[in-house]
C-alpha cells in the first residue's frame, strides 16, 4: 500500500510531541477497553442466559402455554423478518435518496429543512413514532398487522439511514465530482457513480445500523403489530415478533418465559450477526481496498 | 450504468410502496375485518354506530344478577353452548396479570374449539381498556375495573359489559438481611397502618418500634437499623389500585394525603423510593436493595420461588390474624368480599373492589385481605355474529371450563357466585338485538 | 445529448427532493398530530405547564419540568462519556488498526452488534448488573470522597440519573462509534500523507487532519447518538427510579420525558392522557432546539475553518 506511516520519519521529533502522541495512544486504547467491558458483559450474559434455552424445537416450533415447557419462537422470528423487511423496502429508498439529496445538494433550502427535520426524527422516541402510526393505520382499520408495524419501523430506520448516507457522501471529496462533470458526464451519472462506488461503504453502515435498530425495537411494534401465539396468516393479521415476545417473557413473572425471553435476545444477535458477517465480508471488504483508486 | 438502473428500481418501489399504503388505507376503510360476512345485516364501518339497539344499561340491578348465596360448584357446563360456530379470530389486549393464564387458555381453548384462534397482547390494563374502547380488540382487560371517565370516554350508543375472569393477591414482597446476617425469609408481620406509615414516609428504618411490635420477640430483635427503600409501579397497575385501597381503608391519614385509590395514584413522598415498570421492574429493585418492600401479585413470588432474594409477609386480616397468601385464604377472601352481591355486567363496575368489602370483614378469619379481581371488557351489542358468537362462547369457556387451569401458577379459581354472575352477563351480549346466548 | 443530460439531472432532483420532503411531511405530520392531542391539556394549563414542577395525575396537576430536567441530564452524561470513547474507538479501528484489518473488522461487528441488542434487555442487563455494579463500586466511593460536591452529594441508591447516563452512553457508543469509524476510514489517505510528509506525529495527523475532515461526520454520529439518548425509553425507565426530582444530586432518582410517556401513556384518558402527548410535543421542540444549538455551532466551527457553508 502507498500509506506512509509514522515509522518512515526520520527521529526529528520534540520530545513533547512524542510524549502526547503516546499520551493519545494509550487515551484511545483506554477508551477502546471502556467501551468493550461492558459490551462484552451484555454479549456474555445474553449468551449465558439464552444459550440454555436454544434447540431445534425453540426455533421451529409455536409458543407453547407458559407451564408447558418446549414452546418456540418460530412465528416471532418469521415475524420480526417480515416486518423488518417491509420497513427496509420502504426505508432504504427513501431514506438513501433524502441522503444522497443532503450531501449532494447540501445548499439547498430544501436540503436544510429536510436535512433537520430527519435528526430531529432520530430523537423522537420510537414508541410516539408507534403512536402516529397506530392512529392513521391501526385505529382507522381496526386492524393490528405486520404491515403497519413495518411502516412504524419504517419510520425509525429512515433518518439513521439518511444522516449516515449523506455524512459519508460528504466525504468523497469534491475534485472527484468535479472531474467527472468536467468529462462532460452529466451530473446525474457522476452522483450515481459516487453513490454506489465510493460512498457505498457507509450506505452499506447506514442501512445496518438502521435494520440493527428497527430488529431491536419493540415499543413501535408493541402497539402497531399486536403479537400472536400462532403465524400470521397475511401481513394484515397480528403478528408475532422477537421484541415483543422478549419484552411479554422478560417481564413477566414465569421462569420458563424469562429463560425464552433469553433465548430470543440470543437468537436476535445471532441473527444480526449473520447479517452483518455475510453483509461486510461480500461487500464491505472489496471497498476498502478499492476507495482509493476511484 | 448497471447502478443507474439500481436507482430507477429503488425509486420505482418507493412509488409502489407510497401507493400500497394509500391503496391499503382506501381499501381497509370500506371492507370488514372480519373473515366470513355476517350472516344478516351489513356489516357496519363507523366505529361510533352500532347496528343494533343497546338495552339502556342499569335496567338489571342486582336482583336479576346478583348471586345466589349458596354456591354451587363451579365445574357447571356452559349454559347454552352456541351449536355451530364459524371460524373466526379473536383478539384481545390488556393486563399482563391474566398473560400466563392466557396462555394456558389459548391451546386449551383451541383443542374444545378448534376453529377458533384467540390473540392476547399484554399492553397492560389501562392500554387494553383504551384499545377496547378503540374497537381495535374484540375483548379489553384489566385488572381494575373501567372507571367513570373511561366509562364516558366509550363510543357513543355502546355499553361494555365486565366479566371477571380470574382473581390473585398482593403481597408485601421484600429483600431483607437481618442483623445476624441471615436473610429474613417470609412471614415478616405487617397490618394495613403499617404498611401505611412505610409508604407515607414516617416510618423509615426497618427496626422502627412501629414494626418491631408486630413480630415475634425473635425476630423483633433482629431487625436491621436499615433505611426502608419503598418501590412501586412506574405505570399504572390494578396491582398498586389493589394495594392502595388496602392503605386507604386501613390509614386515615393515608385516605386524607393521597386520597383516593387509583391505578396510578399520586405516591407520598418516601425518603428513599424507586418507581419501577411492571411487575418485573418492581420485583428486580426490591431484590437488587437490601431493605427494599414494595407490593406485587402473588403469582409473580409463587413463580419465582427460590430464583430471587424476594420474600414476603403476612398481612393482618379485619379479624386481627396475620395471614400469608395462598391459594385457599385468597379464596376465602373472595368468597367473602362477593357475598354481598356485584352489580350486573352491563352497570357501571367503577366501585368494585374486593377490598371494600373484605376490610371489614371479621367473620371470615382465615381470608388474606389483599385481594383483586381481574376482568374481561366485551360490548354488549356484537356487530357481527360470528365474531360476536365465538367471543362469547370463550368467555363462557373461560369462566366455566378455564378457572381451574391457572392453580398451579397462583391464580385462584371463582368462587361460584362470581360464575354466576358472569354467566348472567354473557347473557346480556346480543347481535341484532337478541341475545347470542339463550 | 444535452436534452437527455438535462433530463437526466431533473429527473434524479426530482425523485432525490421528493425523499427529502417525505420527511418533512413526516415530521410535520407527527408535529401536527401531537398539537391535536394536546389541544385540551395546552389549552387548560398554559405555559405553567413548562415550568410546574409537581405531577399528580390523580389531582390533575401536571407540570413538565422535572422531566425536561431529567432527559437533558441523562443525556449530558450519556454524551459526557459516551461520546470521547466512541471517538477513540473510531480513531483507534480507522487510524491504529490499519494494518490489522481483521482485528479492526472483528471489534467493529462486535459493537455494530450491540446496535441490536433491545433496549429491553440493556434494561434488564442494568437492573440486575450494573447498578449493583455502579452503586457500590462508584458511587459509594464516590459519594465518600468527594461527598461535598452536590453532584455526589446524596446517599448513592443505584436507581438514579448517574446509572441512566451511564447506561445511556453504554447504548450509544454503538451507534456514534460506528458512523465516526465509517467516516473517519472515508478520510482520504492523501489527507494523511500530506501531515506525515511534513513530520508529524500519529496523534498530530490524527488531530490536525483526520478529525476536522471529517468534523462534519462525526457531528452527523454525534446527533445520531444525543437522539438515540433522547428518545431512548424502556431501558432508562427501568434503571431511572421515575420519580419526579429536580437536583444537582447525580444520585437520585429522576424521571425523563420519554420515560413518563412510556409509563403512563398506555393507561391515560382525557385530559392526562393529553398532558402526556404535550410531554411528546415537549420532546419534540427540546430535540428541535437542541438540533439547532448543535447546528449552529457546526456552522461556527466549519466557517471558520473551511469558509464553505
Amino acid at each position: 500500500m502507498g500509506v506512509m506511516t509514522q515509522s518512515d520519519l526520520p527521529a526529528s521529533i520534540s520530545l513533547w510531541r512524542k510524549i502526547l502522541n503516546k499520551l493519545m495512544t494509550i487515551l484511545v486504547i483506554v477508551a477502546v477497553v471502556l467501551a468493550i467491558i461492558p459490551l462484552l458483559l451484555i454479549l456474555g450474559d445474553v449468551f449465558i442466559r439464552g444459550a440454555p434455552a436454544i434447540s431445534i424445537g425453540f426455533l421451529t416450533k409455536l409458543p407453547t402455554a407458559v407451564n408447558v415447557h418446549g414452546g418456540g419462537i418460530a412465528n416471532a422470528i418469521v415475524g420480526t423478518f417480515t416486518m423488518v423487511g417491509i420497513a427496509s423496502l420502504i426505508a432504504i429508498p427513501i431514506g438513501i435518496g433524502a441522503g444522497i439529496f443532503f450531501s449532494e445538494w447540501s445548499s439547498s433550502r430544501l436540503s436544510m429543512v429536510s436535512g433537520f427535520m430527519n435528526d430531529v426524527l432520530t430523537g423522537f422516541p420510537s414508541i410516539v413514532l408507534g403512536l402516529f402510526v397506530f392512529v392513521i393505520l391501526v385505529a382507522t382499520t381496526k386492524q393490528f398487522s405486520a404491515f403497519a408495524g413495518g411502516v412504524a419501523l419504517s419510520f425509525v430506520m429512515l433518518p439513521i439511514i439518511a444522516r449516515t448516507t449523506s455524512e459519508s457522501l460528504k466525504l468523497v471529496p469534491n475534485t472527484l465530482r468535479e472531474a467527472s462533470m468536467a468529462l462532460g458526464i452529466p451530473r446525474w451519472k457522476t452522483v450515481l457513480r459516487i453513490v454506489i462506488g465510493t460512498g457505498k461503504n457507509g450506505l452499506l453502515t447506514g442501512i445496518l445500523l438502521a435494520v440493527a435498530r428497527a430488529t431491536g425495537e419493540t415499543a413501535p411494534i408493541l402497539l402497531t403489530a399486536s403479537t400472536s401465539v400462532y403465524f400470521a396468516k397475511s401481513i394484515f393479521a397480528p403478528t408475532a415478533s422477537l421484541t415483543v415476545l422478549i419484552y411479554n417473557y422478560g417481564t413477566s413473572a414465569s421462569q420458563n418465559w424469562q429463560t425464552q425471553a433469553w433465548g430470543a435476545a440470543l437468537v436476535l444477535i445471532l441473527i444480526m450477526l449473520a447479517v452483518n458477517l455475510l453483509v461486510k465480508l461480500t461487500v464491505g471488504r472489496n471497498l476498502t481496498g478499492k476507495r482509493l483508486e476511484l | 450504468m448497471k447502478s443507474t438502473y439500481v436507482i430507477i428500481a429503488a425509486i420505482v418501489v418507493i412509488a409502489i410502496i407510497i401507493g400500497g399504503v394509500f391503496g391499503y388505507i382506501a381499501l381497509s376503510n370500506s371492507s370488514n375485518t372480519s373473515p366470513t360476512p355476517a350472516p344478516t345485516t351489513a356489516p357496519t364501518v363507523a366505529p361510533g354506530s352500532t347496528a343494533t339497539p343497546t338495552p339502556t344499561p342499569t335496567s338489571h340491578p342486582s336482583t336479576s344478577a346478583s348471586p345466589s348465596p349458596t354456591p354451587t360448584p363451579t365445574a357447571t357446563p356452559a349454559p347454552t353452548p352456541i351449536p355451530t360456530l364459524a371460524p373466526a379470530v379473536l383478539n384481545g389486549a390488556g393486563g399482563t396479570l391474566i398473560a400466563p393464564l392466557m396462555s394456558v387458555w389459548q391451546p386449551a381453548y383451541q383443542q374444545a374449539m378448534s376453529q377458533i384462534t384467540v390473540n392476547y397482547n399484554p399492553v397492560g390494563s389501562g392500554a387494553g381498556i383504551t384499545q377496547f374502547t378503540q374497537q381495535v380488540v374484540d375483548f379489553g382487560e384489566s385488572d381494575a375495573p373501567m372507571t367513570a371517565a373511561q366509562y364516558n370516554g366509550l363510543p357513543s350508543g355502546t355499553t361494555a359489559i365486565t366479566i371477571p375472569i380470574s382473581a390473585s393477591a398482593v403481597v408485601p414482597a421484600y429483600n431483607l438481611k437481618l442483623a445476624n446476617g441471615t436473610v429474613m425469609t417470609n412471614g415478616l408481620n405487617f397490618t394495613g397502618a403499617v404498611l401505611a406509615n412505610i409508604f407515607l414516609g414516617s416510618i423509615t428504618t426497618w427496626n422502627d418500634p412501629a414494626i418491631q411490635a408486630l413480630q415475634s420477640p425473635s425476630v423483633a430483635a433482629q431487625l436491621p437499623s436499615t433505611t426502608i427503600t419503598t418501590v412501586h409501579r412506574s405505570d399504572g397497575s390494578g396491582t398498586m389500585f389493589a394495594f392502595v385501597n388496602f392503605l386507604y381503608r386501613s390509614s386515615s391519614t393515608w385516605a386524607t394525603q393521597v386520597g383516593v385509590p387509583s391505578t396510578s395514584p399520586s405516591w407520598p413522598t418516601a425518603p428513599a423510593q424507586i418507581a419501577a415498570p411492571k411487575n418485573a421492574g418492581v420485583a428486580g429493585a426490591i431484590s437488587s436493595k437490601d431493605g427494599a418492600i414494595g407490593p406485587l401479585e402473588i403469582a409473580y413470588i409463587l413463580e419465582n420461588t427460590g430464583q430471587t432474594s424476594l420474600y414476603y409477609g403476612t398481612v393482618a386480616n379485619a379479624a386481627g390474624n396475620y395471614i400469608l397468601a395462598n391459594v385457599s385464604n385468597i379464596g376465602a377472601a373472595l368468597q367473602a368480599g362477593a357475598s354481598s352481591g356485584l352489580p350486573a355486567g352491563n352497570a357501571s363496575w367503577t366501585t368494585v373492589s374486593m377490598i371494600d368489602n373484605t376490610y371489614t370483614n371479621t367473620t371470615a378469619t382465615t381470608m388474606y385481605p389483599i385481594v383483586t379481581l381481574t376482568y374481561a371488557l366485551v360490548y354488549q351489542a356484537q356487530t357481527n355474529y360470528v365474531q360476536g358468537a365465538a367471543l362469547v362462547n370463550f368467555m363462557s369457556w373461560i369462566v366455566n371450563s378455564g378457572q381451574n387451569l391457572g392453580t398451579g401458577l397462583g391464580y385462584v379459581p371463582l368462587p361460584a357466585n362470581i360464575v354466576a354472575v358472569d354467566n348472567a352477563s354473557l347473557k346480556l351480549v346480543t347481535y341484532n338485538g337478541t341475545p347470542i346466548l339463550h | 445529448m444535452q436534452f437527455k443530460v438535462l433530463r437526466g439531472d431533473t429527473i434524479l432532483k426530482i425523485l432525490l427532493a421528493t425523499a427529502a420532503l417525505f420527511i418533512i411531511g413526516l415530521v410535520v405530520a407527527l408535529a401536527a398530530e401531537l398539537f391535536l392531542g394536546s389541544a385540551s391539556s395546552i389549552h387548560s394549563f398554559g405555559p405553567s405547564f413548562l415550568i410546574g414542577t409537581q405531577w399528580r395525575s390523580s389531582q390533575n396537576v401536571f407540570g413538565a419540568l422535572p422531566f425536561i430536567y431529567g432527559t437533558l441530564l441523562t443525556s449530558a452524561i450519556a454524551i459526557v462519556i459516551g461520546f470521547p470513547i466512541s471517538l477513540g474507538v473510531a480513531i483507534f479501528i480507522s487510524e491504529k488498526l490499519k494494518g490489522h484489518q481483521t482485528f479492526g473488522y472483528g471489534l467493529g461487528i462486535i459493537v455494530d452488534l450491540l446496535a441490536a441488542v433491545p433496549s429491553v434487555i440493556y434494561g434488564l442487563w442494568g437492573v440486575f448488573i450494573l447498578i449493583p455494579l455502579l452503586r457500590d463500586y462508584v458511587e459509594t466511593p464516590l459519594h465518600n470522597s468527594l461527598g461535598f460536591i452536590p453532584l455526589f452529594s446524596g446517599n448513592p441508591f443505584g436507581y438514579d440519573f448517574f446509572t441512566s447516563g451511564v447506561l445511556l452512553a453504554i447504548m450509544v457508543i454503538p451507534t456514534m462509534s460506528a458512523v465516526t469509524r465509517d467516516v473517519l476510514s472515508v478520510v482520504p489517505n492523501s489527507q494523511r500523507e500530506a501531515m506525515y510528509s511534513l513530520g508529524a506525529t500519529d496523534w498530530e495527523v490524527t488531530q490536525k487532519s483526520v478529525l476536522p475532515y471529517a468534523r462534519s461526520g462525526i457531528f452527523g454520529g454525534f446527533i445520531l447518538g444525543l437522539g438515540r439518548a433522547f428518545g431512548e425509553t424502556m431501558a432508562v425507565t427501568m434503571v431511572i427510579g421515575n420519580i419526579p426530582n429536580i437536583t444537582t444530586n447525580l444520585f437520585s432518582a429522576g424521571a425523563t420525558l420519554s420515560s413518563l410517556i412510556a409509563n403512563n401513556f398506555g393507561e391515560s384518558t382525557g385530559i392526562y392522557q393529553s398532558a402526556i402527548i404535550e410531554i411528546g410535543l415537549i420532546l419534540f421542540f427540546v430535540a428541535l432546539l437542541v438540533n439547532g444549538l448543535a447546528r449552529f455551532m457546526l456552522w461556527r466551527m466549519t466557517s471558520g475553518a473551511r469558509g464553505r457553508a
